[in-house]
Protein backbone atom coordinates (compact mmCIF):
# COMPACT_ATOMS: atom_id res chain seq x y z
CA UNK A 1 0.00 0.00 0.00
CA UNK A 2 1.15 3.18 -1.03
CA UNK A 3 0.27 7.10 -0.17
CA UNK A 4 0.12 9.97 -2.73
CA UNK A 5 -1.14 13.64 -3.02
CA UNK A 6 -2.46 13.59 -6.54
CA UNK A 7 -4.19 15.59 -8.92
CA UNK A 8 -7.66 15.05 -10.24
CA UNK A 9 -10.17 16.68 -12.46
CA UNK A 10 -13.73 17.23 -10.74
CA UNK A 11 -16.56 14.90 -12.19
CA UNK A 12 -20.12 15.21 -11.66
CA UNK A 13 -23.17 18.30 -11.44
CA UNK A 14 -23.05 18.66 -7.88
CA UNK A 15 -26.80 16.86 -7.39
CA UNK A 16 -27.36 13.87 -4.71
CA UNK A 17 -27.27 11.54 -7.17
CA UNK A 18 -24.27 12.96 -9.46
CA UNK A 19 -21.92 14.13 -7.14
CA UNK A 20 -18.98 16.48 -7.62
CA UNK A 21 -16.35 14.10 -7.35
CA UNK A 22 -12.99 13.29 -8.35
CA UNK A 23 -12.44 11.42 -11.83
CA UNK A 24 -10.00 9.75 -10.25
CA UNK A 25 -12.47 7.64 -8.35
CA UNK A 26 -14.60 6.48 -11.27
CA UNK A 27 -11.41 5.01 -12.93
CA UNK A 28 -9.53 3.94 -9.99
CA UNK A 29 -9.88 1.91 -6.53
CA UNK A 30 -8.50 3.49 -4.54
CA UNK A 31 -8.89 4.93 -0.40
CA UNK A 32 -8.58 9.12 -0.60
CA UNK A 33 -10.19 11.72 0.77
CA UNK A 34 -10.32 15.49 -0.62
CA UNK A 35 -7.47 17.94 1.05
CA UNK A 36 -8.26 21.14 -0.36
CA UNK A 37 -11.99 21.94 0.82
CA UNK A 38 -12.67 24.21 -1.52
CA UNK A 39 -16.80 24.75 -0.70
CA UNK A 40 -19.76 25.92 -3.15
CA UNK A 41 -19.25 29.22 -1.70
CA UNK A 42 -15.79 29.43 -3.39
CA UNK A 43 -16.66 28.61 -6.43
CA UNK A 44 -16.56 24.81 -6.34
CA UNK A 45 -16.29 22.84 -8.84
CA UNK A 46 -13.72 25.90 -10.30
CA UNK A 47 -10.78 25.63 -10.52
CA UNK A 48 -11.70 22.24 -12.59
CA UNK A 49 -9.20 20.14 -10.57
CA UNK A 50 -9.05 19.28 -6.62
CA UNK A 51 -6.03 17.73 -5.01
CA UNK A 52 -6.73 14.67 -2.87
CA UNK A 53 -4.81 12.31 -0.94
CA UNK A 54 -4.77 8.27 -2.06
CA UNK A 55 -4.00 5.18 -0.32
CA UNK A 56 -3.86 2.51 -3.26
CA UNK A 57 -1.72 -0.51 -4.00
CA UNK A 58 1.75 0.50 -5.77
CA UNK A 59 0.26 -0.92 -8.73
CA UNK A 60 -2.46 1.35 -8.71
CA UNK A 61 -0.50 4.37 -8.06
CA UNK A 62 1.93 3.60 -11.43
CA UNK A 63 -1.20 3.31 -13.55
CA UNK A 64 -2.48 6.84 -12.27
CA UNK A 65 1.10 8.05 -13.28
CA UNK A 66 0.67 6.32 -16.15
CA UNK A 67 -2.18 8.22 -16.98
CA UNK A 68 -2.28 12.32 -17.89
CA UNK A 69 -5.56 13.04 -16.55
CA UNK A 70 -3.61 13.41 -13.06
CA UNK A 71 -0.96 14.37 -12.05
CA UNK A 72 1.38 12.95 -8.88
CA UNK A 73 2.80 15.88 -6.38
CA UNK A 74 4.06 13.29 -4.38
CA UNK A 75 4.33 9.51 -3.39
CA UNK A 76 5.63 7.17 -1.06
CA UNK B 1 -37.82 1.37 43.97
CA UNK B 2 -35.35 3.86 46.12
CA UNK B 3 -31.61 3.85 47.22
CA UNK B 4 -29.72 5.79 49.50
CA UNK B 5 -26.14 7.52 48.55
CA UNK B 6 -23.31 7.04 50.64
CA UNK B 7 -24.20 11.03 51.83
CA UNK B 8 -27.50 9.97 52.94
CA UNK B 9 -29.69 11.34 49.13
CA UNK B 10 -32.40 9.33 48.87
CA UNK B 11 -32.87 8.61 45.07
CA UNK B 12 -36.34 7.05 43.74
CA UNK B 13 -35.69 4.99 40.36
CA UNK B 14 -39.34 5.55 39.82
CA UNK B 15 -38.47 8.86 38.58
CA UNK B 16 -37.10 7.72 35.52
CA UNK B 17 -39.49 7.59 32.63
CA UNK B 18 -39.10 4.49 30.45
CA UNK B 19 -37.62 7.33 27.77
CA UNK B 20 -34.41 8.11 30.24
CA UNK B 21 -31.00 7.87 28.61
CA UNK B 22 -30.02 4.57 28.59
CA UNK B 23 -25.98 4.62 29.14
CA UNK B 24 -24.15 1.82 28.92
CA UNK B 25 -20.13 1.78 29.79
CA UNK B 26 -19.81 5.77 29.32
CA UNK B 27 -21.89 6.42 26.12
CA UNK B 28 -25.11 7.41 26.21
CA UNK B 29 -28.06 6.16 23.58
CA UNK B 30 -29.99 9.10 22.19
CA UNK B 31 -31.90 7.52 19.30
CA UNK B 32 -32.82 3.98 19.18
CA UNK B 33 -34.84 2.43 16.21
CA UNK B 34 -36.08 -1.19 15.44
CA UNK B 35 -38.33 0.20 13.36
CA UNK B 36 -40.95 -2.28 14.80
CA UNK B 37 -44.55 -1.44 13.54
CA UNK B 38 -47.27 -2.10 11.33
CA UNK B 39 -46.32 -2.86 7.39
CA UNK B 40 -46.53 0.45 5.24
CA UNK B 41 -46.36 3.04 8.80
CA UNK B 42 -44.79 5.87 7.25
CA UNK B 43 -41.83 6.72 9.23
CA UNK B 44 -42.82 10.21 10.38
CA UNK B 45 -45.87 8.43 11.97
CA UNK B 46 -43.71 5.71 13.92
CA UNK B 47 -42.46 6.33 17.19
CA UNK B 48 -38.44 5.06 17.77
CA UNK B 49 -37.52 2.42 20.58
CA UNK B 50 -35.46 5.76 21.95
CA UNK B 51 -36.30 9.25 21.14
CA UNK B 52 -34.42 11.17 23.74
CA UNK B 53 -35.28 14.85 22.46
CA UNK B 54 -38.88 13.19 21.89
CA UNK B 55 -39.15 14.65 18.11
CA UNK B 56 -39.90 11.95 16.23
CA UNK B 57 -38.70 11.36 12.93
CA UNK B 58 -39.41 14.16 9.77
CA UNK B 59 -38.90 12.86 6.09
CA UNK B 60 -37.81 16.12 3.88
CA UNK B 61 -37.87 14.16 1.07
CA UNK B 62 -38.76 10.66 -0.17
CA UNK B 63 -42.04 8.92 1.90
CA UNK B 64 -39.79 6.04 3.77
CA UNK B 65 -42.02 3.48 5.24
CA UNK B 66 -41.89 0.48 7.51
CA UNK B 67 -41.92 -3.19 5.98
CA UNK B 68 -41.22 -6.31 8.00
CA UNK B 69 -40.21 -4.36 10.58
CA UNK B 70 -37.57 -2.11 9.27
CA UNK B 71 -37.21 1.19 7.42
CA UNK B 72 -37.65 1.11 3.92
CA UNK B 73 -36.44 2.82 0.71
CA UNK B 74 -39.48 3.04 -1.61
CA UNK B 75 -38.20 3.76 -4.46
CA UNK B 76 -34.63 4.90 -5.85
CA UNK B 77 -35.86 8.26 -5.59
CA UNK B 78 -33.60 10.32 -2.73
CA UNK B 79 -35.24 9.65 0.84
CA UNK B 80 -33.96 12.35 3.28
CA UNK B 81 -35.59 11.32 6.81
CA UNK B 82 -33.80 12.72 10.28
CA UNK B 83 -34.31 13.02 13.82
CA UNK B 84 -33.22 14.96 16.50
CA UNK B 85 -30.77 13.26 19.11
CA UNK B 86 -29.92 16.63 20.60
CA UNK B 87 -25.80 16.41 20.37
CA UNK B 88 -23.71 17.10 17.31
CA UNK B 89 -20.86 14.80 18.75
CA UNK B 90 -22.48 11.39 17.75
CA UNK B 91 -21.25 7.87 16.46
CA UNK B 92 -24.44 7.19 14.06
CA UNK B 93 -24.76 3.30 13.11
CA UNK B 94 -27.88 0.89 11.34
CA UNK B 95 -27.68 -2.40 9.06
CA UNK B 96 -28.36 -1.08 5.70
CA UNK B 97 -29.23 -3.23 3.23
CA UNK B 98 -28.53 -2.59 -0.55
CA UNK B 99 -30.86 -4.14 -2.71
CA UNK B 100 -29.87 -2.95 -6.19
CA UNK B 101 -26.67 -2.94 -7.49
CA UNK B 102 -26.85 -0.13 -10.21
CA UNK B 103 -28.69 1.68 -8.69
CA UNK B 104 -28.69 4.84 -6.43
CA UNK B 105 -26.45 5.15 -3.14
CA UNK B 106 -27.62 4.52 0.27
CA UNK B 107 -27.22 5.39 3.74
CA UNK B 108 -26.78 7.65 6.97
CA UNK B 109 -27.65 11.48 7.02
CA UNK B 110 -25.04 13.37 9.72
CA UNK B 111 -25.28 16.85 10.57
CA UNK B 112 -28.25 17.36 9.00
CA UNK B 113 -29.71 20.83 8.84
CA UNK B 114 -32.19 20.55 5.14
CA UNK B 115 -32.25 18.12 2.11
CA UNK B 116 -29.62 20.87 0.65
CA UNK B 117 -27.21 21.04 3.89
CA UNK B 118 -26.12 17.78 5.48
CA UNK B 119 -23.07 14.96 5.63
CA UNK B 120 -23.94 11.36 4.61
CA UNK B 121 -22.33 8.57 4.61
CA UNK B 122 -23.53 6.27 1.30
CA UNK B 123 -22.15 2.96 -0.34
CA UNK B 124 -23.06 0.99 -3.17
CA UNK B 125 -21.39 -2.25 -3.62
CA UNK B 126 -18.62 -0.97 -5.26
CA UNK B 127 -18.11 2.32 -3.37
CA UNK B 128 -18.16 3.99 0.66
CA UNK B 129 -18.35 7.54 0.35
CA UNK B 130 -18.84 10.44 2.87
CA UNK B 131 -20.62 13.19 1.16
CA UNK B 132 -21.13 16.84 1.80
CA UNK B 133 -24.35 18.71 1.05
CA UNK B 134 -23.85 22.46 0.92
CA UNK B 135 -26.36 23.39 -1.33
CA UNK B 136 -24.40 21.33 -4.47
CA UNK B 137 -23.71 18.25 -3.17
CA UNK B 138 -19.61 17.12 -3.08
CA UNK B 139 -18.03 13.23 -2.52
CA UNK B 140 -14.98 14.39 0.07
CA UNK B 141 -13.91 11.28 0.93
CA UNK B 142 -14.30 7.31 -0.45
CA UNK B 143 -13.12 3.84 -0.97
CA UNK B 144 -13.62 1.35 -3.37
CA UNK B 145 -15.14 -1.77 -1.61
CA UNK B 146 -16.91 -5.15 -2.56
CA UNK B 147 -19.99 -5.79 -1.22
CA UNK B 148 -22.98 -8.52 -1.67
CA UNK B 149 -26.80 -6.53 -2.37
CA UNK B 150 -29.18 -7.99 -0.88
CA UNK B 151 -27.38 -8.47 2.69
CA UNK B 152 -27.43 -6.01 5.19
CA UNK B 153 -23.90 -4.05 6.24
CA UNK B 154 -23.34 -2.20 9.23
CA UNK B 155 -22.51 1.23 8.35
CA UNK B 156 -21.05 3.48 10.83
CA UNK B 157 -20.43 7.21 11.19
CA UNK B 158 -18.40 8.62 13.97
CA UNK B 159 -18.99 12.58 14.03
CA UNK B 160 -16.56 14.62 16.62
CA UNK B 161 -15.62 18.10 16.64
CA UNK B 162 -14.73 18.51 12.83
CA UNK B 163 -13.40 14.61 12.50
CA UNK B 164 -15.63 11.97 10.71
CA UNK B 165 -14.50 8.70 10.82
CA UNK B 166 -16.47 6.57 8.84
CA UNK B 167 -16.97 2.40 8.40
CA UNK B 168 -18.51 -0.57 6.80
CA UNK B 169 -18.77 -3.63 8.78
CA UNK B 170 -15.97 -2.38 10.92
CA UNK B 171 -13.61 -1.59 8.03
CA UNK B 172 -12.71 0.00 5.26
CA UNK B 173 -12.27 3.60 6.77
CA UNK B 174 -12.53 6.87 5.47
CA UNK B 175 -11.84 10.22 7.47
CA UNK B 176 -12.29 13.35 7.07
CA UNK B 177 -12.27 16.86 8.43
CA UNK B 178 -14.46 19.42 8.05
CA UNK B 179 -16.02 22.65 10.23
CA UNK B 180 -19.50 22.27 7.88
CA UNK B 181 -22.46 21.95 10.34
CA UNK B 182 -20.46 20.85 13.04
CA UNK B 183 -22.83 21.63 15.75
CA UNK B 184 -26.10 20.28 14.16
CA UNK B 185 -27.86 17.92 16.26
CA UNK B 186 -30.37 16.08 13.80
CA UNK B 187 -29.29 12.99 11.91
CA UNK B 188 -30.60 10.26 9.92
CA UNK B 189 -31.37 7.94 6.87
CA UNK B 190 -30.27 9.09 3.60
CA UNK B 191 -30.46 7.59 0.09
CA UNK B 192 -32.63 6.27 -3.15
CA UNK B 193 -31.99 2.24 -3.34
CA UNK B 194 -35.17 0.74 -4.86
CA UNK B 195 -35.84 -2.38 -1.77
CA UNK B 196 -33.07 -1.08 0.18
CA UNK B 197 -33.75 -1.25 3.85
CA UNK B 198 -32.59 0.27 7.59
CA UNK B 199 -32.66 -1.38 10.96
CA UNK B 200 -31.31 -1.28 14.24
CA UNK B 201 -30.27 2.21 13.57
CA UNK B 202 -28.64 3.94 16.78
CA UNK B 203 -27.16 7.57 17.78
CA UNK B 204 -25.05 7.38 20.90
CA UNK B 205 -22.56 9.93 22.22
CA UNK B 206 -18.69 9.98 21.28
Amino acid sequence: MEEAEIITPWIGSGTDGDNWRPKLIDVFAVNQRDVVGRSNAEGLPDPANVTINVKAPTATIDAIAADNDYYILWRG
Amino acid sequence: MSFLSGRGLKFDLTMLAPSALTVVGGVTTLVSDTFTDSDSTVLSAHTPDIDTVGGGWTAGTGTPDIQSNKASSPDDGDVNADIDAGNANVIVSADVLIATANDGFIGLAMRYTSTTSKWSLEFSTTLLKLVERDTTSTTRASTAITVAKDAEHALSATCSGDDFTCTINGGDEITYTSTFNNSVTNHGLFGGNTGSTWDNFLVTTV
